[in-house]
């Protein structure tokens, strides 16, 4: 058998294993896995663009911006940065694009969370291959003896950096998918979004859409942001740095996984949607109240409330999303609401505290 | 600016130390007006700090938005602090919808007529 084909497969199965154990974690908490395999398998082809590119330039190498830069500008960090920026714009730009494709085409996503998930799936395929490659490359040319560390570190902390990146994008792609809703929502709580506003009257947008494609750019600019400092940082050989880095990230991944928000089922199925039993007018000025007291942080009024009108309007995704952003703001802030609440207690006044103040009053009463 | 009333009348009290105050509300309570006449009803709470009783009395009040329940809310919260107490009769079926998502009905009661809300406002009676 040809050496170079057993060392790749060597090398892929070495790589496999990382990639195995993480899609392993991401199976037990997500569903229609048959899709997200076709998913892996296309994250893996996403290093295709990558490599073409890569084989272009070699051809054409008055396109490189790495030559460019080092004919022309003599700080070597600068040419660092922009190049590890190129790198992440393209690599992401690749697994983005991938993800938008399989979700327009299979309605993948019906959940920020899945958003998240199925981007770091992705993410997985790509880190794949990438890992095969590399895990080559250092065998052939500096040997077994340095394969070891390097395969440890590519596996936990590079693996995890990728996923880290895709599933912060996967984030903001899944809020961008269900603009509709959370537009909605974080307006009526107070958010004015005049970056998008204005965008929408320059490009002659829907509010909706301006705020999805912001979004989504939202969430690249961050995703090939924290990329091109990786690279960077690893370019430096800055390894605590890097691992630092990478925890925090994943600290923050695991967090947004963590929120109620993130698990509402967002998307409705049209033809199994209840109407409400309220009158349009009548709801309006419920849902605009709760709006006000969301943003006046009466959380567990609002979620009262959400569960009453709720019942009369089941399927109403705006109630439901001020419902599980109420819970995620209660229970983010439950330590720094207590201190706060010591040091300045609310003067405003809260139906559910009223409530409370009445029963008891009416069970002292009847003693 | 959308038209509302507010009228103000004085109910015979059942005991001294009582004030008992009737407020009619005619017309729409919206965005143009809500922080002008809730003045009126601030203003009462402050000239009766101790054992305010109000009567709203809904029959002509054909809507109230988000920041007119938030203003009601306040008023039960100050009013039942100091003692007092609020009752709300023949509301629109639209207001009382609206109240009872909100879960101010578990606070305040009502009443479908006039005389009724009168009696459980001067004697502790049950809601209907």
């Amino acid at each position: 058998m040809d050496s170079t084909f057993t060392l790749y497969l060597v090398s892929g199965l070495l790589a496999l294993a990382p990639a195995a154990i993480w899609l392993t974690v991401i199976f037990k908490k997500t569903k229609r896995h048959g899709l997200q395999v076709l998913l892996f398998l296309a994250g893996t082809l996403s290093v295709i663009p990558i490599f073409a590119m890569q084989y272009f330039l070699n051809f054409f190498p008055q396109f490189s911006i790495v030559n460019f830069l080092q004919e022309n500008i003599n700080d070597q960090n600068f040419n660092f940065i922009v190049l590890f920026i190129c790198v992440g714009i393209t690599e992401e730009i690749v697994k983005q694009a991938l993800i938008r494709f399989i979700d327009k085409r299979y309605l993948l996503i019906e959940t920020i969370n899945e958003s998240i998930q199925f981007s770091l799936v992705a993410a997985l395929g790509f880190s794949f291959i990438e890992n095969i490659f590399y895990i080559y490359h250092i065998w052939t040319n500096l040997g077994i003896q340095q394969l070891f560390i390097a395969y440890l570190f590519r596996s936990i902390f590079t693996t995890c950096a990728h996923l880290m990146f895709s599933g912060i994008f996967g984030y903001y792609y899944g809020i961008a998918k269900f603009s509709l809703n959370i537009r909605e929502q974080s307006e009526m709580a107070g958010k004015k979004h005049h970056f998008q506003r204005f965008l929408a009257r320059v490009f002659n947008y829907s509010k909706s859409q301006a705020f999805k494609e912001t979004t989504i750019l939202k969430g690249l600019f961050i995703a090939i942001g924290l990329h091109a400092i990786f690279d960077f940082l690893l370019q430096l050989n800055q390894i605590i740095p890097v691992v630092i880095f990478v925890v925090i990230g994943y600290g923050i991944l695991r967090l947004l996984l963590k929120q109620k928000t993130g698990r509402l089922v967002l998307i409705n199925d049209i033809d199994n949607v209840r109407e409400s039993s309220m009158a349009k007018t009548d709801e309006e000025v419920v849902v605009e109240l709760l709006g006000m007291w969301f943003k006046e942080k009466k959380y567990v009024d609002v979620i009262h409330i959400c569960e009453r009108l709720l019942e009369r309007d089941p399927d109403n995704k705006v109630v439901q999303l001020f419902k599980s952003k109420a819970i995620d703001n209660m229970s983010n802030n439950s330590i720094y609401a207590k201190i706060l609440g010591t040091m300045f207690p609310a003067k405003s006044i809260s139906i559910s505290k009223l409530i409370k103040v009445k029963e008891k009053d009416t069970k002292e009463e009847k003693l | 600016m959308t038209e509302i009333n507010i009228t103000v009348e004085d109910i015979p009290a059942t005991t001294q130390n009582q004030a008992v105050k009737l407020a009619k509300f005619q017309g729409q309570l919206d965005e143009s007006n809500v922080d002008e006449k809730s003045k009126i009803i601030y203003g009462l709470i402050e000239q009766n700090p101790k054992n305010l009783y109000l009567l709203f009395d809904f029959e002509e009040l054909e809507y109230m938005n988000s920041k007119a329940v938030g203003y009601l809310t306040d008023w039960y919260g100050k009013i039942a602090e100091a003692q007092g107490k609020i009752v709300i009769a023949k509301a629109k079926s639209n207001i009382l919808d609206i109240l009872q998502v909100v879960g101010l009905t578990q606070l305040i009661n009502t009443y479908p007529t006039l005389d009724e809300a009168k009696f459980a406002l001067l004697h502790d009676v049950a809601a209907h």
